[in-house]
């Protein structure tokens, strides 16, 4: 089997607009979960919305301005945009092209439905490419095989398996991957009907959590084959995944964490590591009580009890089909600072079962990081990143 | 409005919000649980009850162990109605 | 390794379902076709679709009706759209797009997730492997084709359910109105591919196909599914020559080629017209006529080859020109003015 390897990393979120910013943030412990001040929505509750407008964004993506621009899209094109620079790659280099996000663009779309005919920009949305069609034009590519992901919350963490994969098996050298998604009414209304929307912000691994905060990011990584990546920097090595089915609830997860502990074991197996080989956990943890509980359970039964574990969803929010990305993008950091991201807002830990919850950032030895996301339908997926 | 009528009337109710259309209001025991062996209702039901409580008869349940309690059967929900809605 | 297809189950606007195309093809004037739908309750128990859509049960039904037909059973589901649950997208985008932010049923939420189906049907068959959905427009059923043909090489499954998968809606077709993508007046799906006015009429359809590495007395090889984005550059017959010849086909290996023909006077000739000319000993057959446009519609061609290579005549009415040879090397050929283009290619 071929080795994979990350030589490119882009990321914007509610804490930085590109992967340094996001660093020193992370580094800081800053994080601000707030009632939206830019998405339109009746509801007040708190949100991980990026303080920068539509116009703001448009300009930092580095294109024209549209009466009707996709949040989501300027998302992937910035952190798109930063993933190719690193890698230092040009739109003539032969490559695939892998994406997620929840909808194509569903802040976009939700505002069509009162007035069509107002808002025919908007209809090139409701085309499940346009995004990545615009991405790919704005990188200057003409032609390139092309997938998108869409597996709810677990998305652009299944689209990294997929390019691991396709490398992996020898049917490509080099892949753009990754996810975006802008806050939206749609799925802030969603989260607030299944009654999983936090009233106060989000405290994954916290006894008093009460929800979910969504939030909004966009992230991307270069994958390339070990031959393909001679030369060049490498961040890390993509070593193991794996994706099962809870077959169990369309929207609830095994109380006892039976689907994460098979994702989790494959994934190990797959890197041909053993569970005190994980130095650092980036949890799913999406602050609900019945995922965190079951991923506990999860991580307890695979792993041992010092492994450092957390979620960022504390900084970042539930940044729905981008999390899978954002969060390798924090995995991979996580190995380049040797430091285990705190679980911010973390307050009073559970205690049951017995997890080594980080609360404040710490130095530690870590080679292999292990990322978890999981989303509605059942949907389990475990990463491992290894530092090379 | 006496109870037996509001437990009829929730019947037909919940038939149409919850989708349970193969059934007749004959077919649903007022006393039997709504939820594991009775009907057989998942955790997405609770919250159509709820937001049925609060359609149909204005009255917010947000408390968990309360909503356990009030949603046990529909004789439970009838009885709830009957001491806060304007039923 | 070679991969083969063990069972395929097509619900479309044709009888399809029942395993064959008919002699006298469904028609009617308009400009949308729906599907011959099932009674559903007979295949698939009621309890079971409460709290479904019009697209899941579709689905569901013709996923159970495709494991129940394959000789193996999957342990993976990959599901492919262009355009997921648009139905309850948009109850619970209205709902929500009025200003009144609350008393919502959560249930269209669930339900418009895109990969909602592949969850239901890994939970209605306690399918706990892979579980993966491509949304992606026209050629969502290649990635899920290319992708469930590496688990097999990889051994990670011995079957993998494979669907694609689109609907009607008034919401899609009101909205594609607008940008001039249907006929404006009503035609009669049969006269549709004579192109002679611009647009095409909406389709729908669930394909499913059960893709295993172990063959089996009825099974067609699967030989390749490609697909591509390509914005502006004139070299579709050079890509489609290159992978053939990858995968060791010469263009004059190809029996029959199963074109996305779709009725529309301004791109129909220019997106199809050098492929056919290309491949000159081969039958040409088109099939949108039957079902109408929709993103996953290569499915239903794909579904028609299979049935080919199982002995089924091609019917006339599919016929746009008749090679001499049995078909036993198909290729399907779908290009889209939105920039893609795909092929697949199955044999006996």
């Amino acid at each position: 089997m071929r080795r994979v390897f990350v030589t490119g990393i882009g990321a914007i979120s509610a804490i930085g607009t590109n992967v340094e910013e996001n660093v020193a943030n992370l580094k800081a412990g800053f994080s601000q979960l707030a009632p939206a001040k830019l998405l339109k929505t009746a509801l007040n509750i708190p949100v991980a919305e990026l303080a920068l407008t539509n116009a703001e964004l448009t300009q930092m993506a580095g294109i024209e301005p549209k009466e009707t621009i996709s949040r989501t899209l300027l998302f992937g094109l910035i952190a798109a945009k930063e993933a190719v620079a690193s890698a230092k790659i040009s739109g003539k280099d032969e490559l695939i092209f892998i994406n997620s996000c929840t909808g194509s663009g569903i802040e976009v779309i939700e505002n069509i439905y009162q007035t069509p005919e107002q808002h025919i920009g908007s209809i090139p949305y409701f085309h499940s490419n346009e995004i990545p069609l615009q991405i790919i034009e704005a990188l200057g590519i003409s032609r390139c095989r092309q997938f998108n992901v869409s597996t709810a919350c677990s998305s652009s963490a299944n689209a990294i398996m997929l390019a691991t994969r396709l490398i992996r098996n020898g049917k490509a050298e080099r892949i753009l991957v990754g996810g975006n998604d802008a806050l939206s009414r749609f799925s802030l209304n969603g989260f607030n009907a299944l009654e999983i929307a936090s009233p106060t912000g989000c405290r994954p691994f916290d006894q008093q959590r009460d929800g979910v905060t969504l939030g909004e990011a966009g992230a991307y990584l270069v994958l390339e084959s070990e031959e393909a990546a001679k030369g060049k920097d490498i961040y890390a090595e993509v070593s193991g995944y794996a994706n099962v089915n809870e077959a169990y609830h369309p929207t609830s997860t095994t109380p006892d964490g039976e689907g994460a502990k098979t994702a989790i074991t494959e994934a190990l197996a797959t890197a041909k590591l053993s569970a005190s080989d994980i130095g650092y956990v980036n949890a799913h943890g999406t602050g609900t009580q019945v995922n965190d509980m079951s991923e506990a359970l999860a991580l307890s039964h695979t792993l041992g009890a010092d492994t450092l574990v957390s979620s960022t969803k504390g900084y970042t929010g539930h940044t729905l089909a981008a999390c899978g990305a954002l969060e390798a993008v924090y995995s991979i950091l996580a190995i380049r600072e040797q430091m285990a991201w705190c679980n911010n807002r973390l307050q009073q830990p559970i205690t049951e079962p017995a997890l080594n919850l980080v609360t404040t950032n710490q130095k530690a030895d870590i080679e292999h990081v292990l990322s978890n996301s999981f989303g509605f339908g059942g949907n389990d997926t475990s990463l491992i990143f290894s530092k090379v | 409005m006496t109870q037996e009528e509001l437990i009829e009337q929730l019947k037909g109710q919940i038939i149409k919000n919850l989708s349970l259309e193969d059934l007749t209001p004959g077919d649903i025991d007022a006393d039997g649980p709504l939820f594991g062996e009775g009907l057989g209702l998942d955790s997405i039901d609770a919250i159509e009850l709820v937001l049925l409580l609060e359609k149909e008869y204005g009255i917010k349940v947000e408390d968990p162990r309360k909503r356990r309690e009030v949603l046990t059967s529909i004789r439970t929900m009838a009885k709830f109605i009957e001491a806060n809605g304007k039923a | 390794m070679a991969t083969y297809i063990t069972s395929a189950v097509l619900l479309s606007p044709q009888p399809t379902f029942e395993g064959a195309l008919p002699e006298v093809p469904f028609n009617s004037r308009g400009k949308h076709l729906l599907c011959h739908e099932p009674e559903y309750k007979t295949l698939i128990p009621p309890a079971r679709l409460r709290r479904m859509n019009r697209i899941l049960k579709m689905g569901l039904a013709t996923a159970t009706q495709c494991i129940n037909q394959s000789e193996v059973k999957p342990d993976a589901i990959i599901v492919g759209t262009g355009q997921g649950c648009t139905i309850d997208l948009a109850i619970f985008m209205r709902s929500c797009s009025e200003g009144v932010e609350e008393l919502l049923s959560p249930i269209p939420f669930i339900n418009s997730g895109h990969n909602t189906l592949a969850g239901r049907i890994a939970m209605d068959n306690q399918i706990k492997g892979y579980n993966m959905t491509y949304l992606q427009e026209n050629t969502a059923l290649e990635s899920a084709l290319t992708d469930a043909m590496m688990s097999l090489e990889e051994g990670k499954s011995n079957c993998t359910l494979v669907g694609a998968i689109d609907e009607y809606t008034q919401l899609s077709f009101d909205l594609f109105d607008l940008t001039n993508n249907w006929r404006k007046e009503d035609t009669n799906n049969l006269d549709l591919l004579k192109a002679d006015a611009p647009g095409t009429i909406m389709g729908e359809g669930a394909a499913f196909f059960c893709i295993s590495n172990q063959p089996t007395d009825n099974s067609i090889e699967i030989v390749l599914s490609e697909s591509r984005l390509n914005i502006g550059a004139d070299d579709t017959l050079d890509w489609i020559i290159k992978i053939l010849g990858n995968n060791h086909l010469t263009s004059n290996e190809i029996d029959l080629l199963i074109v996305g023909r779709n009725g529309d006077q301004r791109h129909d000739d220019a997106l199809n017209a050098p492929v056919e000319q290309h491949f000159q000993q081969a039958t040409i057959a088109t099939y949108k006529h039957l079902c109408g446009e929709y993103p996953t519609a290569q499915a239903f061609a794909l579904w028609m080859a299979t049935t080919t290579l199982k002995g089924q005549e091609l019917p006339n009415y599919c016929i746009k020109r008749k090679g001499t040879r049995i078909p036993k090397t198909i290729l399907l050929y779908n290009k889209s003015e939105r920039n893609t283009e795909s092929i697949i290619v199955v044999r006996k």
